[in-house]
This record gives structure tokens, sequence and C-alpha cells, in this order.
């Protein structure tokens, strides 16, 4: 994978807010990670673990209040993170494109869903003509197999099931041909049923547009069939990273080998073998140390583990890890998942 | 819709229905108008001929069946000072001058209110917002009557650019309006700022970013059309009261409209002209809460009339 | 593919609920001292000045007709087309103005709570009746209905304390009963009652303190709109009658002499501006603080409330 020319780059970005007496929380601490072309990127972790944030800052989509603290986020050679509103505007919905978790409220309730989908290719090809853009608009629905796709273009939102809608999302992200395709937890909010086919709709666009993709999940069963690697984030941090066939084999890090082992139990036995005590520390009782060390089981933990906090570094061929006993990892990771 | 059409009309009837028999019990209150009609020491022959004349000598049951018979026949009784002159259209002929006050003062407020609240969320400026939220309330702390008085010292006895009373002209519409206008305005402001900051928060703002949409397209295109939603609504509740400002703006400037003619109605007690009146206003309430329930409809494709 | 919850969903602490929506205005306390400023100025005034030998709001001076505010030392506000002490009808106009709208929000707050109460405690059908009627009130304009029946009895400063003590209950009645409906249900209240204690103990002993203390709020928050109200009727010649003074017919007095001698309303204007505004900065406090629901739309979050 790594053969391919680097997409998109993230070095050391971090994001956090203000409170009202000046303090500054962080919420995503100099994380980084690499995007190569055609490449599936899954970053993977906990409700609060920083991995919306994070997308949403490399695609400049912070809501108000937060900003980023520092870091850079390189496209393609050009820093995203200097660039103006107008530039953004080009950028984004043309190369970078979203596929939001739920669909149920990411369609204006007010407007057509074609006219939505026609918005996103018309505000990248300006002057086309409107029968152009109708039937641009009807290929990318029944691309994402919406049935009779110019008749339900000219229905609301509301006359769409959540599934349909999520269809209708992707159409909208894929409308430019975009080179990055960041989809956030994009079936987590819909039945069961239709997880699998949202899933192969987006292979599918994937395929015909050659986009790489970052696909944002806590599923991991998900990961292992679609990641090309993996980031693993844990409290605003990147803790593993590797590629998907190496962190699943041997884990270097005893958050990922937690998490491998309760998925494991679960599919083989029904049961919970294992479960990560504890909860992770809130942003801003985030301290010095390891943030993992309170919940960490790893026999080799020492009192190093919370007072310096653990950089990453190469723990395998593929791979890194954020823990200062990486290489103690492996027999732990065996013991849990047995 | 036939269903909504004819439910409408149930209500619509029913109000007026109401209207009517409570204007008439209050009508009725004071037992028969003739005495204050009359000059003190008039003959009591006089007083006879007058309360047969207008149907008091008759029981109040029966005068009531005459009055809703009367209004089936499109008579709404004759004023008691302009004898021989339907009270209706004397009312009727001051309706043009009311309503082109009231549209002009709620449409120059509601447009005031949205160029500001999209100001604001265009510039993401929290000082403008303050300042608007001061001066509103500023102007609320004011009286319509004494914020017109203002206006007329300013710009009428000072400047003497603007003419103080009356209908004169397009000038003259231009301080009573700008009374309403400037009244409505913290309301329906406040209302958009809100509603806009809601709408900027939800997911499919972010999916019109995300498709590339430049922040003034997003503001206006997308989040406008659903902000837009409660103002209808509260435009709709606050009908009542806004009435009730056009009466007292009304007598401020005296402009010739309908709260002119029914405030000088209650000075000469001439109830026939105030209960014509008000079944006009409680008209304009029905063809208004329509108008909103129809805008309503039109804007959010998820509201069906039924 | 599996979607269990191999990694449990915790507590959404940091990019859900941590994001701060900075939008409240900062609490400025000095906002609030300048209010009670400008309030206690009025009441002091309204209520100090008749104390005063100079004190005379009746007596006509007609060679000293509308002699301007600062000329003559014995009338320093000035005096109207009548030649009468500015000042004093200006204190003596407080004191009728500021006890009409007291007696008419007492009366109001009171009536409304009780209606409240019972809807809210009792339910049902009560309930659905107390609320109709409310609702056919809440339609109709305040304005409308005192002029229906001034023009059928005559204008009368009583007609229009009437007809706001009648009309005027609906906001506490609907608070009141958001607020017994909220308190019904609650284990303090429920505990006793499965003990046996009587309803009307319960209703006083729980939910009258409760209910009275937002009644307290929404009557201070209040009073500035009743006078803005009552100065209108007064204004319109709907209220208070000459020669009994009062802010709002003060302006209407004044408004004749709006050329010669604009100090004539421009004076109670001023008084009227203060205690509304002073009233606003000092009320904001505890409206934002104690209902901030109210702030945002107070008619749907009211209207919800008091559907369920």
């Amino acid at each position: 994978m790594s053969d391919r020319p680097v997409l998109l780059e993230v070095t050391d970005l971090s994001v956090g807010y203000r409170t009202e007496d000046g303090a500054v929380v962080t919420l995503v601490d100099r994380v980084g990670f690499t995007l190569h072309e055609r490449e599936v990127l899954c970053l993977v972790g906990e409700s609060g673990s920083g991995k919306s944030v994070t997308m949403l800052a490399v695609l400049g989509l912070l809501p108000d209040g937060l900003e980023i603290l520092g870091g850079s986020v390189v496209y393609r050679g050009r820093d995203l993170l200097d660039l103006t509103p107008r530039e953004w505007s080009a950028l984004r919905g043309a190369e970078l494109a979203m596929v939001f978790q739920d669909p149920m409220t990411a369609l204006n309730p007010v407007k057509r869903v074609g006219s939505q989908i026609a918005r996103a290719v018309t505000a990248h090809t300006p002057g086309l003509g409107r029968r152009a853009v109708a039937s641009r608009v009807e290929t990318l629905l029944a691309d994402v197999g919406v049935p009779e796709p110019a008749e339900r273009a000219r229905s609301y939102p509301h006359e769409w099931s959540g599934g349909m809608r999520q269809r209708a999302v992707i159409a909208m992200a894929m409308a430019n041909g975009p080179s990055v395709l960041v989809a956030d937890e994009p079936t987590t909010a819909l039945d069961v049923t239709i997880q699998a086919q949202i899933m192969r709709v987006l292979a599918d666009a994937r395929e015909r547009t050659e986009a790489a993709m970052i696909l944002i999940t806590h599923d991991l069963g998900l990961v292992a069939e679609t990641a090309d690697r993996i980031c693993i984030m844990y409290a605003g941090r990147v803790v593993e990273t590797g590629s998907v066939w190496d962190i699943f084999e041997h884990p270097t890090h005893p958050y990922t080998a937690g998490l491998l082992a309760s998925l494991l139990s679960s599919e083989h036995t029904g049961d919970r073998v294992y479960a990560i005590p504890g909860q992770p520390p809130s942003p801003a009782s985030r301290g010095t140390g390891c943030p993992f060390a309170s919940r960490c089981e790893l026999p080799a933990k020492s009192e190093l583990c919370l007072t310096t906090r653990p950089a990453l570094a190469p723990s395998g061929s593929s791979q890194s890890s954020a823990c200062h006993f990486a290489d103690a990892t492996a027999d732990f990771a065996a013991e849990v998942t047995a | 819709m036939t269903r909504y059409l004819s439910r409408r009309l149930v209500q619509a009837l029913a109000t007026i229905f109401a209207v009517v028999t409570v204007a008439f019990a209050f009508g009725r209150l004071s037992g028969s108008p003739a005495a204050l009609l009359l000059t003190e020491n008039a003959p009591k022959s006089q007083i006879v001929a007058l309360n047969h004349r207008l149907g008091f000598d008759k029981p109040l049951w029966l005068q009531y069946v005459d009055y809703l018979g009367g209004l089936l026949h499109g008579d709404f009784g004759q004023s008691y000072r302009q004898v021989g002159v339907s009270s209706m259209s004397l009312v009727l002929e001051r309706l043009p001058a009311s309503l082109l006050l009231g549209a002009v003062g709620l449409t120059a407020g509601i447009l005031l209110a949205m160029v500001a609240g999209l100001v604001i969320q265009l510039t993401g400026s929290r000082g403008l917002r303050t300042t608007a939220l001061g001066i509103g309330a500023v102007r609320q702390a004011i009286p319509d009557f004494f914020f017109g008085l203002l206006l007329v010292l300013i710009f009428s006895v000072t400047l003497g650019i603007l003419p103080s009373l009356g209908n004169r002209g397009i000038t003259s519409v231009i301080m009573p309006a700008l009374t309403i206008a400037t009244g409505q305005f913290i309301l329906y402001m406040r209302l958009i700022d809100n509603s806009l900051t809601e709408q900027s928060s939800m997911d499919y703002a972010r999916t019109a970013y995300a498709r590339g949409d430049s922040r003034f397209r997003v503001v206006l295109g997308e989040l406008l059309p659903n902000a837009f939603l409660p103002v209808m609504t509260v435009a709709g509740i606050s009908l009542g009261g806004f009435l009730g400002g056009l009466v007292i703006v009304e007598n401020v400037f005296a402009w010739p409209g309908m709260g002119q003619l029914m405030l000088s109605a209650v000075y000469s007690r001439d109830f026939p002209v105030v209960q014509s009146g008000l079944i006009v206003v409680a008209g304009l309430f029905i063809v208004a809460n329509f108008a909103v329930d129809l805008c309503y409809a039109l804007i959010d494709p998820r509201v069906r009339l039924r | 593919m599996t979607a269990i919850d191999q990694i449990p969903d915790l507590a959404p602490t940091a990019a859900g609920t941590a994001i701060p929506r900075a939008r409240r205005m900062p609490r400025i306390p000095a906002l609030q001292i300048i209010g009670a400023v400008m309030l206690v100025a009025v009441v002091l005034f309204s209520f100090g000045y008749p104390l005063l030998p100079a004190f005379d709001p009746y007596t006509q001076h007609l060679s000293l007709a509308l002699t301007a505010p600062g000329v003559d030392a014995h009338h320093l506000l000035g005096t109207d087309s009548l030649g009468r002490d500015e000042a004093s009808r200006l204190a003596l106009a407080g004191r009728v103005t500021l006890g009409i709208v007291v007696a008419i929000v007492v009366v109001n707050s009171l009536l409304g709570m009780s209606i409240g109460i019972v809807s809210g405690y009792l339910g049902g059908k009560i309930d659905n009746l107390l609320m109709g009627l409310a609702d056919v009130q809440l339609a109709m304009p305040v304005i409308l209905v005192l002029i229906a029946l001034a023009a059928a009895v005559g204008p009368s400063v009583w007609l229009m304390i009437g007809v706001l003590a009648a009309t005027y209950w609906v906001g506490y009645a609907r608070v009141a009963r958001s607020v017994s409906l909220g308190l019904r249900e609650r284990d303090f209240v429920l505990a006793p009652r499965i003990q046996g204690a009587s309803g009307f103990w319960t209703v006083r002993r729980h939910i009258v303190p409760n209910v009275s203390v937002q009644m307290l709020i929404l009557a201070v928050s209040d009073i500035g709109a009743v006078i803005l109200l009552t100065s209108s009727f007064d204004f319109l010649g709907l209220g208070v009658q000459a020669p009994m003074p009062s802010w709002g017919l003060l302006i209407s007095e004044g408004q004749k002499y709006v050329r010669q001698a604009p100090y004539l309303s421009i004076l109670p204007g001023i008084v009227i501006f203060l205690v509304v505004a002073g009233l606003h900065l000092v009320s904001q406090r505890f409206t934002s603080e104690s209902t901030p629901s109210r702030k945002r739309s107070p008619r749907t979050t009211q209207k919800k409330g008091a559907r369920r």
C-alpha cells in the first residue's frame, strides 16, 4: 500500500477549545496519519476519542468554538490550514467529500433531494445547463442504487427511508469524483439489514471514482472487512497504527489488544470474555502520562506510564505504537484473547 | 385539502359567531342607548320613539335574532351618530388605510429583523448581536405612543421634514410605519437570530458546507427557509397584539384607519361602529391565520394541510 | 458485519457536550445595579415628592401656564397648560400608575396561580376546560375587548382594571399549571398523598411554595409590560380619566403642546422608560437563570408544557 503516492498527510494536529476562564481543553492531541491514493484508512476509537473531530478539522468543518491549536494538514502538497474560505469552498465537495453519520438529519428537510444533489454538481461546475444537471443527478442516484431516480429526485427527504437517504448523501459526496472520501460512521444510524448494502454502495462508488477513503468507525468487524490500514485513537491521540493484517495478528498496544479481545470473544462464544475495565479520561483530566494507564492491565506497566506520555514509535514492520512496553504487549494480547 | 378547507371554514364561522355574540352582549350591557344619544333633558316620548326605531323595546332574544338575521342580509346596523349610514361601510372605508400602515410597518419590521439576523449570522459578530439586542431592549422600554411622539418632535417639530398628522401622501406613512417596524423589529430579530443559530448547528448545514457551499450560500439558501418557519408561527400568534399596537399608533399620528375610527366611536358611544369593527378584525384574524397556514405548507413539505 | 457494541459507548465527554456554546451574554452585575438605581429613583420620587411642602398637583396658576422647567424656582419641572406644577403631577401620576399596575399584577398572579394549580393538580376535564378558556383569552387582543366594553358602558379606570384583571392571568396560569403538573408526580408530593395526606395539605405544603417563586419572578418581569399596557390605555383615554393624572395621560395632554412645551410629554415618557428599562435590567438576572427555556421562545415552550 505505502508504495502509492501520498494523498493526504496529517501531522501533529491538535484541536481544542477555550473555556470561559481562558484555559485550553485539548480534544485532539498531536494526531498524525498518512493517506495514500486509493487506500482505505480506518480511524477506530470509542465515542469521544476525537476521531470525528479530527476529520472535521481536516475538512475545515469544525463547529463554532472549536479551534485548531497546531499541526498541519497537507493535501497534494497544499497545507489546508492556510486556505481561505473561498479556496475551501472550491476544494470541499470537489476533491474532499464527506458522508455523515445520520442520514435522517443530513439533508435539508425543506428542499427536494434532487436539488440538493444538483447543488453539489453546480457548486463545482457552474454554468451547466438545467437539463445536463438533471441528468447528472439521475445518473448519480442510479449509481448508488436508487430506483426510479428521475422521479425520486423530485421528492423531499422525509419521503425517503434512512437507507435511501444515506444513498442520496453518498451520491452527493461522489458528485464531483473526489479523491478523498471521509465517511463518519456511515452505517451506525441504520438498521442492521441496511448496513451491508450501504457499505456495498460505498465500495462501488470508490471503485468507480478511485477515491481513497477514511472510514471513521468503532466497529472492528467493519474494519476487518474494509480497511487497508488502521489508526487506533484513544483519548484524542493515536495509540497504534499499521496495516490491518499486522494489527489484527499482533497488536502492539494494550488498548488495541483489549479491543480485539472483546471483539473475538464475542464472535466465537457469544460471551464477552474480556472487557477493558474503567472509562476513558475526560478531555479536561488527561494528565501528563499515558492516558490509558488507569485502565491498562499490562503486567509490565510501571511508574513511567503515569508520568511520561509515550510517543508513537515503530513497533513492527508496518506498525507504530504509543506504548512504553509495546514489546511486552504480544504476551498480554495472547493471554486476553485466549 | 378539502377537509382542511371545510375545517377552516367551520372554525371561521364559529369565530365570527362568537365575536358577534360577545359584541352583542357587550352592546346591551348599558341597557338602552337612547338616553345617551339624546340631550339630557329630552322628553320621554323622544326616548321611547328612538328606542322603538332602534328596536330596543323588543325582548333581548328577539333583538339578538333580528341582529343575526340582519347580518345574514349584510345589514350590520346603522351608526348611532351618522343616522342612515351603515356602520360597516364606515369601517370598510377606513380598512385600506389600516391595512396599508399595518402591512408596511410589519413588513419593514420583519425585513429589518431578517437583515440584522443575517448580518449577525454571516459576520459571526458577537458585538453586533449585543448591540442589536441592546437597541431592541431600549426600544422595548419605550411605549409606542411615546416613541411616535419623539419621532414627531424630531422629524416634524425640530427638523420639519415630515408631516406630523393625518395621511397627506406617501411621506405621512413613514413615521407611523417606523414606530410599528421598530416595535416589531426586536421580537423578530431575536427570533430569527435564535432560529438561525439553531439551524446552523444542524447536520444539513454541515452537509452543505461539505459539498462546497460558501457561508453566504448556506445561510441564505439552506438555513433561512428553515429559520423562517417559526417567524411565521409567531407572526400568526402575535397578530392580536400587533393590531392593538396599530390602534395606538393610528391615534398618535391621527392616521385615518379603523383604529382611529373605533376609538372615536368609543368617545361618541357609537356602538354599532365598534361592533362592525370587531367583526372586521375577526375576519382579518381568520384570513391572516389561513395565510400563515398556506405559507407554512408552501415552505415546509412535511406539512400537509389537513 | 457485526455492529455489536464491542467498544462501549461511554459518556459523550469530548466532542459531544464539551463544545462550548458561549452565546450567553456575559453577566454584568453593573447592569443590574443601574437598573435598580433607575427603578428606585422613580419610586422614591413618586412616593417621596408628595411628602414635600411643594407638592400641589391640582392648583391652577393660569398666569404661569406652560412655564418651562428650570425657569421658576417653585416649579422646577415647569407647569402644564393650566399652570399646575408638573413635578407634583408627575409624582401623583407615578403613584396612580404604579398603584394600578401593582394591583393588576397582584390580582392576576393570584388568580393565575389558583387557576393554574387547580388545573395542573386536578387535571382531567377541569384542566381541559380551564386551559381551553386560557386559549380563547390569549387569542383576544385585550385592547379590543376594552374598546368594545368602553364603547358600551363608557371608559373608566375601573373598567380598564377589570378587563386586565379578567384577561391577563393566562400567562401565570400556564406557568403555575406546568410547575404543579411537574410536581404532582414527584416523590415528595406523591409520598404523603399515598400515606393519606389531604390534597389541600399537599397543595399548601408543597405546590404553593414552589409555584409562588415562579409567580414572583414572572410578576417582576411582567410589571414593565403592564405599565406599557396601562399607559397606552391611559393615553388613548380608555383608562385613568382627567383630572387624575397618570403617566400615559400626561403624555396625551402634553401631545397637544408638543410644539410649545415638549417637556410636558418628554418628562413622563422618560419616567416610563426609566421604570420599564430598570425593571427589565433587574429582572433579566433571574429570568435567564431560573427559566432558561422561557427566553428562547416563550410561546412555544409554554404551549408545549401546557399541552401535555
